[in-house]
């Protein structure tokens, strides 16, 4: 799926700038499916739902470019994004699939 | 063919259950996955003179039943599913020509419109109620997976897994497009 994603992306950008129909209360419900009783959460899925967090949280510092807090995060929304899902970035391989 | 090609290549990111009679079951309960499904497993087929004709085919057919099911109850995640492989589609279909642009064909669907329809069916899908509560509570979308008659925690995942491909594709597309 990463591939897939990678693949559209690249081929997509054409920068018309659309904005985007999900409330951040319903992505936020993304994290269920880490705390599904019985089942252990993959890293595929776990990576997913960091790549929602990272989106939205880009998605929202984009909505402020015109405010003249331009180019800066508040409370350093990115920093603990990176925080949080480091330890996705430093799993083995072997967790991947 | 097209069925055995589709399921190997994205089955486990869909959430599909390893259930035998799947093909089966989509020919009777959602054409319009199945239509999807072969679609993109098109990709993915070796290139002939059949297949191109076999593509524009799958794709009107596709487009067809995805306009129906604007208005169609009831809504299922076999329809999310089906939203979800269409709006991937046009950036990864096939260009008659290298300097082509992804969306100067015919056969091409605007992802970001196709994704964002899927959220809001989605988001009608899913048990609201359900969204009320904690995280832990929440099933997601109502209907089984597959066919599959019974609750399970795997299904529960594999609901969730839709419903998460959806928004971020959509958040892609509303960054990226």
């Amino acid at each position: 799926m990463s591939n897939c994603h990678d693949e559209a992306d690249c081929s997509y950008c054409v920068g018309t700038r659309r904005p985007c129909i999900i409330e951040p209360s319903l992505l936020e419900r993304c994290r269920a499916i880490l705390n599904v009783d019985g089942v252990e959460p993959s890293n595929h899925d776990r990576r997913m739902v960091a790549e929602i967090n990272l989106y939205s949280k880009l998605y929202g510092l984009l909505q402020r470019v015109t405010t003249r807090a331009r180019g800066t995060e508040d409370g350093g929304e990115l920093q603990a994004w990176r925080e949080e899902w480091d330890y996705l970035f430093r799993m083995s391989f072997r967790y991947l699939f | 063919m097209a069925h055995c090609s589709f399921l190997r290549e994205y089955g486990k990111w869909l959430g599909f259950p390893p259930v035998s009679n799947l093909l089966k079951h989509w020919r009777v309960h959602s054409p319009l996955l199945l239509a999807a499904t072969c679609l993109i497993a098109s990709r993915h087929l070796p290139f002939s003179s059949s297949l191109d004709p076999l593509v524009t085919a799958l794709f009107a057919e596709s487009r067809r039943l995805l306009s129906l099911s604007l208005l169609n109850v009831p809504r299922n995640v076999e329809t999310l599913q089906a939203i979800l492989i269409l709006s991937v589609w046009s950036p990864l279909a096939r260009r008659e020509k290298q300097q082509d642009r992804p969306l100067s064909g015919a056969r091409t669907l605007d992802s970001w419109l196709v994704s964002g329809y899927g959220v809001m069916l989605g988001m009608t899908v899913i048990r609201f109620n359900d969204l009320t509560r904690s995280v832990a509570e929440f099933k997601g979308p109502r209907t089984p997976v597959g066919g599959q008659s019974r609750e399970s925690a795997d299904g529960i995942s594999q609901r969730l897994r839709v419903w998460n491909h959806l928004c971020l594709i959509h958040l892609q597309y509303v960054q990226l497009s």
